[in-house]
């Protein structure tokens, strides 16, 4: 069972060459990098999230490192990723799947439709939020918080000092509650 | 951008944030254990990890799966070269199956013209060779021997519809060279402009200038042997 092995153990495992190696790492890192490629308002997470683990898997045999630092790896290409396909976009005109338009709300096959709606609200007030933050604080925020990343490897990652991303965590947790607190304010008839 | 990447806005203005709030503080709210010193903002981190970071797995592609399923262990230039000879195979594959298509209907287009117009052209031969067979010994009565002109009428069902010989000529041509087989359509194409389809194997020996046979040369024409 790929779920059964840890993060070292599934990356001893690919190394190995082992299938369930590398299907327990992507087990382990997929959710979080789609969850970090959808913050970055990607054109399509999922795909771009395969692409990731493609490029990863097929020069696993050139990384040196723990679990850890496999960890922070991954989301490096996942940043490169997100980079390019920004660039991309900003190339070709905008296009808006029918899947993406806001009116449709899909659950997924067999899914409840009610937690569906609620986790697309929920995602979209977040995105809100997020988007009020400037780029690299957002960035940070996503890296420390969606990727669960350290502030060091933050900084290899967004390709930073470290008392950058403690001074650009610090700003954007500080502009979060300065939204919150004016929003409640807005709420709130004086 | 300053030269540690950090706007130069962002390292001098007030960021707003308690002054209480030390790095520990910071640590523990960006590790979900913030609550109690900002519970709002605690609330919105928690809202940002349940959103993104704990979603389910993209399905599995393919091309993701092409790795989960072994070939994983091959090393970039392998894949890349397992990939090329795969491609390689693919275009010869459909090269094989372009040429085959072709054959094939080629194959069947010419089956069908036989079908449509071979047996009724080789049964309107066989009936004109009678006429021709009386026309002919009319006219060259020095180039066909009284025995050929009794067996056109299966040799003429025997070929092909562009080569329609006339049945004494016929004969004379195959008994003399094999070379001369192949001026019997030249004959035949003459004359087809000016004769209708079951005229076209008679009047091979209608014109005048094949009645007088020994005159043509030996290679372009058959009729110069006839002459013997």
């Amino acid at each position: 069972m790929p779920a059964a092995l840890d993060l070292e153990a599934a990356l001893d495992r690919a190394r190995a060459g082992a299938p369930e190696g590398y299907e327990a790492l992507f087990h382990h890192l997929a959710a979080p990098v789609a969850g970090y490629l959808r913050a970055r308002s990607v054109s399509d997470p999922d795909g771009l999230t395969n692409e990731v683990f493609v490029r990863a898997f097929r020069t696993l045999h050139t990384f040196r490192g723990d679990g850890e630092r496999l960890r922070a790896w991954i989301f490096t290409i996942a940043h490169h990723a997100a980079v390019d396909d920004r660039r991309r976009r900003n190339r070709r005109v905008q296009q808006t799947a029918i899947d993406d338009a806001p009116e449709a709300v899909q659950a997924a096959p067999g899914g409840d439709v009610e937690h569906e709606v609620m986790a697309r609200l929920a995602r979209e007030r977040v995105e809100a939020l997020l988007a009020q933050l400037s780029p690299d604080q957002r960035e940070i925020i996503l890296l420390r918080v969606v990727a669960d990343l350290s502030v060091e490897q933050t900084a290899a990652v967004a390709g930073k000092s470290y008392e950058a991303v403690k001074a650009l965590q610090r700003r954007g947790l500080a502009a979060l509650r300065r939204i919150l607190t004016e929003s409640s304010e807005e709420a709130v008839p004086r | 951008m300053s030269r540690r990447g950090v706007p130069p806005n962002e390292m001098n203005r007030p960021d707003g944030f308690p002054e209480s709030a030390d790095d520990g503080a910071v640590e523990a709210l960006l590790r979900g254990a913030g609550r109690p010193l900002d519970p709002a903002l605690a609330d919105v981190l928690g809202d940002v990890r349940m959103a993104f970071g704990v979603s389910a797995p993209p399905a599995t592609p393919a091309v993701a799966a092409f790795f989960v399923a072994g070939a994983a262990a091959l090393p970039g230039r392998w894949t890349r070269h397992v990939t090329k000879l795969r491609h390689l195979t693919r275009l010869r594959l459909v090269a094989l199956a372009t040429a085959g298509t072709v054959a094939a209907g080629t194959a069947l287009t010419a089956t069908g013209v036989l079908v449509q117009h071979g047996p009724p052209r080789h049964a309107a031969r066989a009936a004109v060779t009678a006429t021709t067979e009386h026309r002919s010994t009319s006219t060259t009565t020095t180039t066909a021997p009284p025995a050929a002109s009794t067996t056109p009428s299966t040799l003429a069902a025997t070929r092909p519809a562009t080569s329609t010989p006339t049945t004494a000529r016929a004969e004379a041509t195959v008994t003399s060279t094999p070379a001369t087989t192949t001026t019997e359509p030249h004959e035949a194409q003459s004359t087809t402009t000016t004769e209708p389809n079951e005229d076209r194997s008679t009047t091979t020996t209608a014109p005048p200038s094949d009645s007088t046979t020994t005159t043509a040369p030996p290679h372009g024409h058959g009729h110069g042997h006839e002459r013997s």
